[in-house]
């Protein structure tokens, strides 16, 4: 599969993500390990931003 | 996307998890119309709200903005699955362990207390340490403590009565079970039972958020039988059941109303997803 290109908004290194990627969803950069979410996607226009930190009432 | 059924069915979520990939794909392999709607960024205005949904898929990591998104659509007469009873059952431990023990579910003996010396009467009736201590409400097997002493009872009482936000304040004991380096977490759809894994750790928590390996587990009649009361106990739907093994039975820990499943759906090869999708299906349409 095609991927698609973006920046690390912390350490500004190149990312590449899967083309099936969707909005809100949570990676890691290979870079600087942090936790970065996808703000957007428009056609093949990615933008990426610091992930939220973990609340207490996440997950189960 | 083309729409099958004709039925609108929208995806309730606060991020993406691979847990929710799985619902996505799955709906598009079907061909269904699902909107994705991230509930952070809606304004819960019902004089505003203009999309109607045969059915929500409540999925948010946060069960904060999970459970007013529900009780949000479930006024406009949309059909939340899991509803905000269901969640509220399953959120809050100590209202699942009174259900439980209101139908006659073996669980974990418990009490809730506020206090230091009403936590050290709960100690005698419940036969001593050690026993766990956790938040009324809480995931990924964070701020649990196993007690063994008074002494650190006492510790951990203060440390929360300070430190901790009003929630923690709540001290919902359980008596410590002896599990054998492992738990069972059933999935349950619909009051049957879906499949299950085993937890594997030498730990005493079991979270595979906490790095539990995953196995198969094959469920057997008496598991089976518990987990589907277990389920209609705290309103059905689809479910996420922990259970614990003695010698003597299988004892009911707590259930997650959206639950994680992405390690079930790896190691025992039933396609959750596909379940799930299949169930939001069968209440949209009745
Ligand atoms: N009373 C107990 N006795 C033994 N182990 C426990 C007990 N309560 C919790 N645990 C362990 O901690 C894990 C997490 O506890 P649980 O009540 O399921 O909270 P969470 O919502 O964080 O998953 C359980 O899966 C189990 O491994
Ligand atoms: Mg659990
Ligand atoms: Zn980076």
């Amino acid at each position: 599969m095609t991927k698609l290109k973006s920046e690390c908004p912390i350490c500004a290194e190149t990312i590449s993500v899967a083309q099936n990627i969707e909005a809100s969803e949570i990676i890691q950069c290979p870079g600087c390990h942090n936790r970065i979410v996808v703000s957007s996607v428009n056609g093949d226009k990615v933008v990426l931003k610091e992930a939220p930190k973990i609340e207490e009432d996440w997950g189960q | 996307m083309k729409l099958k059924t004709g039925l609108k069915l929208a995806l309730l979520h606060s991020t993406i998890r691979e847990d929710e990939k799985l619902i996505i794909r799955e709906a598009e392999k079907n061909h269904l119309d699902l909107t994705i709607l991230d509930a952070r960024y809606q304004v819960f205005n019902p004089h505003s709200w203009q999309n109607y949904f045969d059915v929500i898929l409540e999925r948010c990591l946060s069960t904060t903005v999970g459970f007013q998104a529900t009780l949000f659509f479930e006024r406009l007469g949309m059909k939340v699955i899991n509803s905000s009873i269901v969640a509220n059952n399953c959120d809050n431990k100590f209202l699942t362990s009174l259900l439980l023990s209101e139908h006659k579910i073996p669980t974990i003996p418990f009490a809730l207390v506020f206090n230091e010396d009403q936590a050290k009467q709960a100690v005698k009736q419940l036969g001593g340490y050690p026993l766990v201590i956790k938040p009324v409400s809480g995931s990924w097997g964070r701020l649990l403590a196993k007690v063994n002493d008074d002494d650190s009872l006492e510790g951990i009482i203060e440390q929360k009565q300070v430190l901790g936000s009003p929630m923690q304040k709540a001290l919902y004991l359980q008596k410590y079970v002896n599990k054998p380096g492992r738990d069972i977490r059933v999935v349950v759809i619909a009051n049957q039972v879906v499949c299950a894994i085993y937890r594997e750790t030498s730990h005493w928590i079991t979270n595979t958020a906490r790095g539990a390996q995953a196995k198969n587990c094959k469920v057997d009649q008496k598991l089976s039988e518990i987990c589907v009361k277990a389920s209609s106990a705290v309103g059905g739907g689809i479910l996420g059941i922990d259970i614990f093994e003695t010698d003597k039975r299988f004892l009911v820990n707590e259930i997650n109303h959206t639950m994680e499943y992405k390690n079930v759906q790896r190691v025992t090869g039933v396609n959750v997803a596909a379940e799930i999708i299949h169930f939001c299906q069968e209440v949209a349409k009745s």
